[in-house]
């Protein structure tokens, strides 16, 4: 058995461990109400946005002269584009992600399509440079202090490579909040738009078809399109970051935990050495004096 | 029954500003457009400028950069691009930003592509000063 000395320390250092993963559960618990109340806060400007495009789609607006509805007759070159976080310590947030991300490209190269990847966050990064993977393009994700001009700059770079005809398809993979308890990896194809996806007349009131469009619905259209995609990236980003921190609250929690219970056992062990020990000097010392009479 | 129409202004990032107004008028994409209790539904581009949101005891100012404008059942839409409330800016901040652009474009040669960047910039800039001097 080990010594008092030993256990001590021992006790000492978990001790601090589970300091630092209770204050990085509370700082990822306050993260995640600040993104969970920016994700309310956007989530009636993307309802608004998706409503505008079916009101105008609703008034007979053709939309597939559009370029970013053009579909390639035979797409061969898609576009991954992968939303991770940083950093670590948040459970298997990251590596589920990367395994859809690589589904999704096993199945597409099964079609026959050239897959390229658009990596946002340094741990996806690491991975794929650890597995020799070829990246289209690497940036970091900046994390709480993501803004929509930000969304907005990188929906433009992918409407411009998707306009150009240089890429066919354009995937989203990010990790989807279907409740605030509950998110799971998904990938969305966020180019060319897809009509039917938009289209979903039984919501349509049909006393909507009279609505005055100011100048015309075309430019209007035109307008609304590349704001519906940077709406649409802004909302992935934040949901990938809620789920970030969700799952980083939940590791630490877990951590934290393990912790209090490692504590627990040590303490009891220590406690049972130190006995040991007592008893061991008083029966040395009762045997001396025995000794000595 | 009152003759008001109910305005929110949303952002992507927030929502500005969700009231009763009597009179709203916003900047359309080719001048100026005010809406009444009663309008017939719309949908209109909006330009950079200011909206004026008239109650019966107070005129609310904001600046809206672009985006789309809907109204349907006396429900005014306002889906801005940026958008600040008065509060928000501050005009002796906005006169030293003014400045420091000013200077800016007098380094440039005359009609550079910078320049009409730089020039856009200074309307946006017009506009949020004009509203954070009223």
């Amino acid at each position: 058995m080990a010594n008092q000395r030993d256990i001590k320390r021992r006790i000492k250092s978990v001790g601090n461990t589970k300091k630092i993963t209770s204050t990085m559960e509370m700082v990822a618990t306050s993260k995640m109400k600040k993104v969970q109340d920016r994700l309310n806060q956007s989530k009636p400007y993307e309802l608004k946005v998706n409503e505008i495009i079916k009101n105008l789609m609703a008034a007979g607006f053709s939309t597939i002269q559009h370029p970013l509805f053009r579909e390639v007759a035979q797409p061969n070159r898609c576009l991954v584009v992968q939303i991770t976080g940083n950093r670590g310590l948040c459970g298997s947030y990251n590596t589920r992600v990367l395994d859809r991300t690589m589904e999704l490209k096993e199945q597409l190269e099964s079609e026959g399509k050239e897959v390229l990847l658009y990596v946002i966050g340094k741990k996806a990064a690491t991975f794929y440079n650890f597995i020799k993977m070829p990246m289209f393009k690497v940036a970091q994700n900046s994390e709480d202090k993501f803004s929509f001009d930000e969304a907005a700059k990188l929906g433009e770079e992918l409407t411009k490579i998707f306009v150009s005809g240089e890429i066919h398809e354009v995937y989203v993979s990010y990790t989807k909040v279907y409740s605030f308890a509950n998110q799971k990896p998904e990938v969305v194809k966020l180019l060319p738009i897809s009509p039917e996806m938009e289209i979903d007349y039984d919501a349509l009131p049909s006393a909507n078809m009279d609505y005055i469009f100011e100048p015309n619905p075309a430019d209007i259209f035109s307008y609304i399109l590349p704001l519906y995609l940077k709406v649409k990236l802004y909302t992935c980003f934040l949901e990938s970051s809620y789920s970030e921190q969700f799952a980083r609250r939940v590791a630490m929690k877990n951590a934290t935990d393990a912790a209090k219970d490692m504590i627990k056992e040590l303490t009891v062990t220590y406690n049972r050495v130190r006995q040991d020990k007592i008893t061991t000097e008083i029966s040395e010392i009762v045997g001396g004096a025995a000794a000595l009479e | 029954m009152e003759r008001v129409i109910n305005c929110s202004i949303l952002t992507p990032e927030r929502l500005i500003y969700e009231g009763e107004v009597g009179f709203a008028v916003v900047q359309a994409h080719d001048g100026e457009m005010g809406f009444l209790y009663g309008h017939s539904p719309l949908i209109s581009r909006l330009g950079i400028g200011e909206i004026r949101l008239n109650n019966p005891k107070s005129v609310d100012y904001l600046v809206v950069e672009g985006g789309v404008v809907e109204i349907k059942n006396n429900k005014l839409i306002i889906l801005a691009e940026k958008a600040f409330k008065k509060s928000d800016l501050s005009a002796s901040e906005l006169d030293l930003k003014m400045k420091d652009l000013d200077n800016q474009m007098n380094e440039m040669p005359q009609y550079s592509e910078d320049k009409f960047i730089l020039k856009l910039e200074k309307d946006r800039l017009k506009v949020r000063l004009k509203v954070a001097r009223r």
